[in-house]
């Protein structure tokens, strides 16, 4: 009972020290006193809208959620643009690779043997000549180009086909 | 004529009225979007709570009201910064403590705002001079963020729903502060020959 009535004298103590008459705002002082803030105010009528449209930021950072998706999104992304980039060139390596590499037969065939010859003349057929023997190991040194393709042709001896 | 401006009147009556009953969110996303009425709204709303925290501060009623306008003027600039729109009544409550602040800084020497001063001017219009001497005394003595709740709690009758807005902080814990704040001037005006308080 004492506590209350204690209480309830500091209450009025703390009042009659601090209370004073109400703050009322006057909002046509404030305009006429800060114009240009008013003005600001405004000039948001017709941005506002696209304002929180475009701001994407703030949308991500409102909820979990959106956080967790909008960061698997930029790691999909950031790795969907690595593979292309960096997968690229071994895609076209890979995609060359198996249109060139060819059997040691069909890298031997008269067709592709001519379409060498024009591609690059008698080097390129050189060079596809050593492609096509590499699976089997070096050519012997014996053996010319006109030698083997002489015998690509049916024009080679037998001995000679078992050297190769 | 008569009729046609009382008509008026009372559809801007209307208006206010309706405007005055939405809550603080619908007003400042109003507000974001250039709505000059809803932000009037929110300063009426909270103008005394502003009054009272940079009264805490600068101790001088006139100042205390500069610094309540000047931080509706940088809320007005400011507002589309707003994180959230339920926080706004602390988001202005941080910009009003920091003009005080910066007011009690660039004029604290010329005009000596400290609370004890001002609050003598208080207590010289109370009825009790000695009585409110030792009162404002008592308050003088408290934490800045103690002294902010007391005036926020007995300048405007404020509840504490609505101090809970301002500061952020729940109504226990604003209950707890008020208790805690309300036993050290207690405790003071014991010690000064109060007796019973």
């Amino acid at each position: 009972m004492n506590k209350q009535r204690n209480e309830k004298r500091l209450d009025e103590l703390i009042s009659r020290t601090i209370n004073t008459e109400k703050p009322r705002f006057d909002a046509e002082k404030w305009k006429q006193k800060y114009p240009d803030e008013f003005q600001t105010l405004l000039s948001r009528t017709s941005k506002g809208a696209s304002y929180h449209q475009l701001n994407i930021g703030r949308i991500i950072s409102k909820s979990p959620i959106t956080k967790l998706a909008a960061a698997a999104a930029v790691i999909i992304v950031a790795i969907s643009f690595f593979v292309i980039h960096q997968g690229s060139p071994e895609q076209a390596d890979t995609t060359t690779f198996s249109k060139t590499t060819k059997s040691p037969v069909e890298m031997m065939t008269a067709m592709s043997l001519e379409r060498a010859f024009r591609r690059g003349g008698i080097e390129a057929v050189e060079k596809q000549c050593k492609e096509a023997f590499k699976p089997i190991g070096p050519r012997p040194g014996s053996l010319s180009v006109e030698q083997i393709l002489a015998e690509f042709n049916g024009d080679g001896k037998s001995s000679e086909r078992t050297k190769l | 004529m008569e009729a046609g401006s009382a008509k008026i009147m009372s559809g801007a009556l209307e208006k206010e009225k309706s405007v005055a009953q939405k809550p603080d969110t619908v007003l400042v996303k109003a507000a974001i979007n250039g709505n000059a009425d809803s932000f009037t709204e929110l300063c009426r709303r909270y103008y005394p709570a502003m009054v009272a925290i940079a009264h805490s501060i600068l101790g001088d009623r006139h100042l205390a009201e500069d610094a309540a306008q000047q931080a509706f003027a940088k809320a007005a600039l400011k507002l589309p910064q707003l994180k959230k729109e339920s926080r706004f009544a602390g988001w202005l409550a941080v910009i009003c403590r920091n003009i005080a602040k910066d007011m009690a800084r660039n004029v604290g020497a010329g005009l000596r705002v400290c609370p004890t001063d001002d609050l003598s001017m208080i207590a010289a219009e109370s009825r009790d001079d000695d009585t409110a001497e030792t009162v404002r005394e008592a308050i003088s003595k408290l934490s800045a963020s103690a002294r902010e709740l007391i005036f926020l709690r007995y300048y405007d009758g404020m509840s504490y729903e609505q101090i809970s807005a301002v500061l952020g902080i729940s109504e226990q814990a604003i209950n707890g502060r008020l208790r805690r704040a309300k036993k050290k001037m207690a405790d003071y005006l014991r010690r000064n020959g109060f007796g019973e308080v």
